[in-house]
């Protein structure tokens, strides 16, 4: 018969205590999945709970005592990345900026491709005028995932960063930006006036002018976008075009007072204009004659504005040779002569325009047939190169 | 501390005379060798460690619920109240059911290892487990870490005790267990066992630390099943773009290193004027630092309550200008010494690495003022804080550098990390040779080997104590007469060295009784008796040495590369001179 000793060694022997040993870590196993069960679900309430009245203090503007909510959701729920955001933005609407751009960067170092992620640190690159950072988290913002309306948000941050650009007058890289939102334009005529509107304060001109009548084609009614071609045609010298479109904007609209003083000067600079095709020759002698009389009152004006004799001016006046030129050419510059020699009109005009810049520059504030005369003459350097 | 109880006795018989057992099962005859089970067991402690850290974690958050509220920023009421009255039930709790609770644990399980053959009672780790519970989740500036290495050698140890292990293993399954422990409690497997071993057991052995490995694997394992895997605080994005900048983070050495003498210091100044105070007040010194240390929360600075880990995830955030983290660093200076020196149980980890980041980021921050163009992000500078504190402060330099590496994941830090803390390691050395776990347990009555002065220790070699060779050496293939005629009348000893059959040593007068027996012509290696002598290096260590030496009067040390080259001669006497002069 075997010994009681005997009997229980087997018990101690190394299978079998591993045996034993892998049973007692099954239980000690299941108790603490249990208690870590407890404990997750009630973290998570907390997590919540905190969060949510975070939220609802950021929603009403009380960003600063949200922040201390979402810290508090955050320690019991430390990889949430939603909450890591949202404390973002909380401290950068309180002004804690360094903070909510460190935090941010943790977010981006985890998620670089992340829309909203680099849109906040672009806001914040820009409020600190760093802008080639702003450029980098704008186009990762554009360019970037979003997990709802990915169209809107990319649009929206493009935008953003066009009238970041514009502010900061780059000019180019707005352009650039402009040209690529264009492509992104949902068929709205309000959209297309938007990106218009902005093409014009980056100075591009002729895509305005586009973007406005891609506008016309979706409301024929809309007046901005009248409005705003003709505005665009207007900076292109194209003052047939401008008129049009003003004329239709201000008859849907009399109280436009912007669109109706362009209007009166497009209408003005076509009159005045000699060079004007298809016309007379009456008609541009005409036109020639008067632009010349009335470069000649500009230089007396502005004599008298300075003081000047220009039939005794000082040494030194600008405007004398002017003056001394017109006298010259003033015979050959009427009706009768020109009717018999139309050559002149050329070198008139020249003169006039000569003589509305120098004038422009000495004395300014200039009438508006002067304006126009103006306007022909930037007209006329533009066709020349 | 009080005597363990004796040492387990054989199987008990009454239980087996009552109950028949059944046979012993085939399977139970498979072989299982110890080294092996060792191993085995290794994997076990980890898990056990890890699922008690995982509670012990959730007990700590439940426990500050309880006290402070869910609030990251309590009320000012719980504030004040909540450290100081749960200190009046912790003291109650440790004086009452458990003395042996006190302190953070790391020295404690060295007296296990080196005094009391590896035995920690589990009453331990239950105790542990509640008071550290209770005092970190209540605001006491303390740390999860300590405890939990505790309650990882209690368990093993417990273990251990209960398969009978032998002598040699119970005594070394504690610091398995504490290595599981601390792992499972840092998430940092690497770190854990470096420190187990650079501070715990002090040595490097290819048994122990395969165990220590395993077990700290096998914890961690388990922790991040229950609990992920994130790291204790968001590390931001850090990194080193100007070489130049290093001079930055040696500046941060050198105030760490101060900032270190001073911690311990006021630590151990602190606790022996704590323990003279006559007994009764221990009952109230827990609560009387927790009171201090609600106030200060009270006065504005909650964030030194706890282990604040949370905070430091702010600081690395820049939420913080430079001199509040200064005020901060020297604030939880205070409360983690009003902590520790009155008896609350709980570790010294988390509050080092507070410390540790809010003095880095104050340092980072205040360089940033006066160099704008320096690139190191706060967090950069705070997690090299970190580091430098645990080397300066806990004086464990190889687990500091690892643990930074460890937490941030971002190797691109390793050489600010490296340069700061071995500085701050120098310079604390040198303001205060005697390492702060050293002070804490002569303070405690207790004699252990000290980590740091093992690792210093001189390694002594054959080289430090042979003697120039005044033997003279004989080729095997001469003969007996050649060979005394080769020897000086004044050599009774020669050195024989045959190609074939190796070292050996024959003496004068065997050669003049062979020559006197017509024997002059045999050649010595074959007259040589056939036991050889074992040579030596130089490189060999005494202690290898000595292995030999008992047999031999004297042993040759010849050259690694020309094993027929002999350097010199080495004897016991040389060896116990060597080690006497030492």
């Amino acid at each position: 018969m075997k010994t009681p000793r005997v009997q229980t060694a087997w018990l101690l022997k190394r299978p079998v205590v591993a045996i034993w040993l892998f049973v007692l870590a099954a239980i000690f196993f299941g108790l603490t999945y249990i208690v870590t069960r407890e404990n997750r679900i009630r973290q998570r309430h907390l997590s919540t709970r905190w969060f949510q009245r975070g939220a609802n203090e950021l929603k009403v503007g009380n960003a600063a005592a949200s922040i201390p909510d979402f810290r508090t959701a955050l320690m019991y729920a430390p990889e949430n990345s939603e909450y890591l955001f949202r404390l973002g933005q909380a401290l950068a609407r309180a002004g804690h900026k360094r903070e909510a751009e460190a935090y941010f960067l943790s977010l981006w170092n985890d998620q670089p491709s992340d829309g909203a992620v680099n849109l906040e640190l672009a806001r914040l690159a820009t409020a600190s005028g760093r802008l080639p950072d702003a450029l980098r988290y704008y186009h990762g913002a554009i360019y970037g995932f979003w997990p709802s309306h990915p169209d809107d948000n990319s649009r929206a941050a493009r935008l953003e960063l066009i009238q970041f650009l514009l502010e900061r007058k780059a000019f180019t890289e707005a352009q650039s930006e402009l040209i690529a939102l264009q492509g992104q334009l949902p068929a709205n005529s309000g959209a297309q006036v938007q990106v218009a509107n902005l093409m014009m304060k980056a100075g591009d001109y002729a895509n305005a002018f586009k973007t406005f009548r891609q506008a016309l084609r979706l409301n024929r009614k809309n007046l901005a976008a009248l409005a705003g071609a003709g505005e665009a045609a207007f900076h292109q010298e194209q003052y047939a075009s401008a008129q049009r479109y003003l004329a239709k904007a201000v008859a849907e609209h009399s109280q436009d007072s912007a669109s109706l003083q362009m209007l009166k000067m497009a209408e003005l600079i076509q009159q005045s204009n000699p060079f004007e095709p298809h016309l007379s020759q009456a008609v541009r002698d005409r036109r020639a004659l008067s632009a010349f009389a009335r470069a000649g009152a500009r230089l007396q004006q502005c004599a008298q504005a300075r003081n000047e004799l220009l039939e005794n001016p000082p040494s030194n006046s600008q405007l004398q040779p002017l003056y001394a030129r017109w006298l010259d050419l003033k015979p050959s510059m009427s009706m009768n002569a020109l009717s018999k020699n139309p050559d002149p009109i050329d070198a008139a005009m020249e003169l006039v325009f000569e003589i509305e810049q120098k004038t422009n520059q000495l004395c300014g504030n200039s009438a508006e047939a002067d304006s126009a005369l103006l306007a022909i003459a930037k007209e006329r350097e533009e066709l020349n190169k | 501390m009080s005597a363990p109880p004796s040492m387990p006795s054989p199987p008990i018989t009454d239980v087996a005379e009552a109950v028949p057992l059944p046979d012993a099962p085939e399977f139970s005859r498979i072989s299982f060798g110890e080294e092996q089970f060792f191993l085995v067991l290794a994997i076990f402690i980890g898990i056990f460690s890890g699922l008690a850290v995982v509670c012990f974690h959730i007990a700590i958050e439940w426990s500050r619920q309880m006290a402070l509220g869910s609030a990251l920023i309590p009320t000012k009421t719980r504030v004040i109240t909540a450290p100081a009255l749960i200190g009046l039930v912790i003291a109650v709790i440790v004086i009452k059911l458990f003395p042996r609770v006190r302190g953070s644990g790391v020295n404690q399980t060295k007296a296990a290892l080196y005094i009391y053959d590896g035995y920690i009672p589990f009453r331990t780790a239950i105790g542990k487990f509640i008071t550290s519970a209770l005092a970190i989740g209540s605001g006491q500036s303390l740390g999860p870490e300590d405890p939990s290495l505790q309650i990882g050698a209690a368990i093993a140890s417990a273990l251990g005790r209960r398969l009978r292990l032998s002598r040699a293993k119970l005594r070394l399954i504690a610091p398995v267990g504490a290595a599981a422990g601390l792992a499972a409690a840092f998430n940092a497997p690497i770190s854990a066992v470096l420190f187990v071993i650079e501070e715990v057991i002090g040595r490097w052995s290819a048994g122990i630390f395969g165990a220590v490995v395993l077990s700290a694997v096998s914890s961690v394992v388990v922790t991040r099943w229950f609990l992920g895997s994130e790291p204790l605080f968001r590390i931001p994005a850090v990194e080193l773009v100007q070489p130049g900048e290093l001079g930055a983070y040696a500046v941060l050495g050198i105030i760490g290193a101060f900032a270190s003498v001073l911690f311990a210091k006021a630590i151990t100044y602190l606790r022996a004027r704590l323990k003279s105070l006559p007994h009764w007040t221990q009952y109230l010194q827990p609560a009387a630092a927790g009171l201090i240390i609600g106030v200060l929360g009270f006065l504005g600075a909650p964030q030194i309550m706890g282990a604040g880990y949370e905070y430091i995830d702010q600081a690395m955030h820049n939420e913080y200008t430079w001199q509040v983290l200064g005020i901060f660093a020297a604030l939880k200076i205070i409360a983690t010494t009003l902590s520790f020196a009155s008896g609350t149980p709980g570790g010294m980890f988390a509050p080092t690495l507070f410390i540790g980041a809010m003095l880095g980021g104050a340092v980072g921050l205040f360089e940033h003022g006066f160099f704008p163009h320096l690139t190191g992000s706060t967090g950069t500078y705070a997690l090299v804080g970190m580091g430098v504190l645990f080397a300066g402060f806990l004086r464990a330099p190889m687990t500091s550098v690892f643990m930074v590496l460890e937490v941030s994941g971002n190797y691109s830090i390793i050489l600010p990390v490296i340069i700061a803390n071995t500085l701050a390691y120098l310079i604390a050395r040198s303001l205060q040779p005697v390492p702060i776990f050293d002070i804490l347990t002569r303070q405690d009555g207790l004699e252990l080997p000290s980590m740091e002065e093992m690792r210093e220790e001189a390694i002594l070699r054959v080289e430090d104590a042979m003697r120039p060779l005044n033997i003279p050496v004989l080729e095997g293939h001469l003969s007996a007469r050649q060979g005394l005629e080769q020897m000086r009348p004044t050599d009774q000893q020669a050195i024989v060295f045959d190609r074939a059959t190796g070292w050996g040593t024959i003496s004068r007068e065997s050669l003049q009784q062979l020559n006197s027996e017509g024997k002059g012509g045999l050649p010595l290696a074959r007259v040589l008796p056939d036991l050889r002598m074992p040579p030596l290096h130089p490189d060999y260590t005494l202690d290898a040495a000595m292995h030999y030496l008992g047999d031999w009067p004297f042993l040759p040390v010849v050259h690694r590369a020309e094993p027929n080259k002999i350097l010199g001669v080495l004897t016991l006497k040389d060896v116990l001179k060597t080690y006497r002069r030492k």
